[in-house]
């Protein structure tokens, strides 16, 4: 079922952040959500995220659906190698071996013993990124997922998920066009 | 450059045995000035006391009968207080319910507790009681400001992916609460020693340390007063030691 979102709205105080804003998510795609920075881009997902609420507005297709997430800010258990970071939130039958193999596949192979804490911010993207890929989930949504990057990394990451990620729904937030292109995404919402 | 081993071994702990050193020396010199071993006795004569205390089975059947009370206290207060803070990190009419008695124990002076305790239960579990009240409104102000630290975006990250209760309080709960834990339990350890010490000496249970402090005091008998601080110092830090090595294996693990 695609995700729908109807005149939409949402104010912080004086601040009206998204503004009778209407949007079709195809299911079983990877939609992109553009907009400059600061225009209401992660408030929109977080209000999907079901973290924050709208002020008025209807959104139909999320009811009892599993979502995944990469947050802009990774969130990952700081002490916590990434191996566990991962594993923290899938089921059992994904074992560390599974983990690992898929931290081959990012070009994220050492230092996987360590607390995320010691890694650098793009290994920890990456981390995040697996993490993602491996829960359990319906939908998956990315925040500026490939932010931090660099050029050959970021390719070898976007292969990664479209590969990971066929047949799902998936919505990643950028401004970034190329992005868009390499992910062969949809654009169904300009912010 | 890097520095050699004994400069390392000089610097870390030289200094350390110096105080300790110069303090033993400072008592024995003013215990020399004073010149009687009923107001000061001298380190030396201290130590040999302790030394022919020792060597009795009392000395040692003493410890035990102390040290499990006070200690069954302290542990009772963990998980009393620790149970008790959640509950109330839960439920807000829980917290409002048990934060005034918290705050009334903390502010009540021991003596009030011991003599009050002494009126209600035996003389012999009276330390028990009261190592548990000095700790149990420490963890509960303590988990619950580490309950309350715990951090929001983690929660978030937690609340979407559905991650387990059991996994989200390891994962994000237990972290939080450990830095504010062990320092109310180092503080706690300190406290509940002095506080069950404290009313052994004022009940009066015979084969207790403070019934031992009661009649060396009765009996002018103050090398003996002195060997028995020590043995409570000694078994405190110890005692603190085993405890924080424990917590540091649980941090690991749960790491």
């Amino acid at each position: 079922m695609d995700i729908s979102l109807h005149h939409v709205s949402k104010q912080f105080g004086e601040n009206q952040v998204i503004k009778d804003f209407n949007t079709i998510f195809t299911e079983g795609q990877m939609n992109c959500i553009m907009g400059a920075s600061g225009s209401g881009k992660t408030t929109l997902i977080n209000i999907l995220m079901g973290l924050i609420k709208q002020d008025c507005g209807e959104i139909n297709g999320l009811q009892g659906k599993r979502i995944a997430v990469v947050f802009q800010e990774d969130r990952l258990i700081e002490h916590w190698d990434a191996i566990k970071n991962v594993r923290l939130v899938c089921d059992k039958s994904i074992t560390a071996w599974n983990v690992e193999q898929e931290f081959v596949k990012v070009g994220l192979e050492e230092y996987l013993n360590k607390p995320v804490l010691d890694l650098s911010g793009g290994m920890r993207r990456r981390v995040a990124i697996v993490r993602a890929m491996l829960a359990k989930s319906d939908l998956v949504i990315m925040d500026e997922p490939f932010k931090g990057l660099d050029e050959a990394l970021k390719r070898k990451v976007i292969e990664y998920v479209k590969q990971k990620m066929q047949g799902k729904t998936v919505l990643v937030v950028t401004h970034e066009k190329e992005e868009v292109q390499l992910l062969e995404a949809t654009v169904s919402a300009l912010i | 450059m890097k520095k050699s081993e004994p400069q390392f071994f000089v610097k870390q702990y030289g200094l350390k045995i110096f105080a300790v050193c110069f303090w033993l020396l400072f008592w024995e010199i003013m215990s020399r000035i004073i010149g009687q071993d009923i107001f000061l006795p001298s380190p030396f004569n201290v130590v040999i006391t302790l030394f022919g205390l020792v060597q009795s089975i009392g000395f040692w059947q003493t410890i035990l009968f102390s040290f499990t009370r006070i200690v069954l206290g302290f542990f009772l207060a963990i998980l009393v207080g620790t149970v008790l803070s959640v509950l109330s990190f839960r439920s807000l009419i829980l917290k409002e319910l048990v934060m005034p008695l918290m705050k009334v124990i903390k502010a009540t002076p021991v003596a009030s507790f011991i003599i009050l305790a002494l009126i209600w239960i035996k003389a012999r579990n009276l330390s028990v009681l009261i190592s548990f009240l000095m700790v149990v409104p420490m963890i509960y102000t303590t988990v619950g400001q580490g309950l309350a630290a715990a951090d929001e975006k983690l929660l978030q990250m937690a609340e979407v992916f559905r991650i387990g209760r059991l996994k989200k309080i390891r994962a994000i709960y237990i972290p939080a609460v450990i830095p504010h834990f062990i320092s109310a339990i180092s503080v706690g350890l300190g406290f509940c020693w002095k506080a069950g010490i404290a009313a052994e000496v004022i009940g009066f249970p015979p084969g207790s340390i403070g019934g031992q402090l009661y009649e060396a005091k009765l009996f002018l008998m103050t090398k003996e007063l002195f060997a028995w601080t020590t043995v409570i110092i000694i078994i405190s830090i110890l005692f603190e030691k085993i405890v924080m090595w424990f917590i540091q294996l649980l941090q690991h693990d749960a790491g």
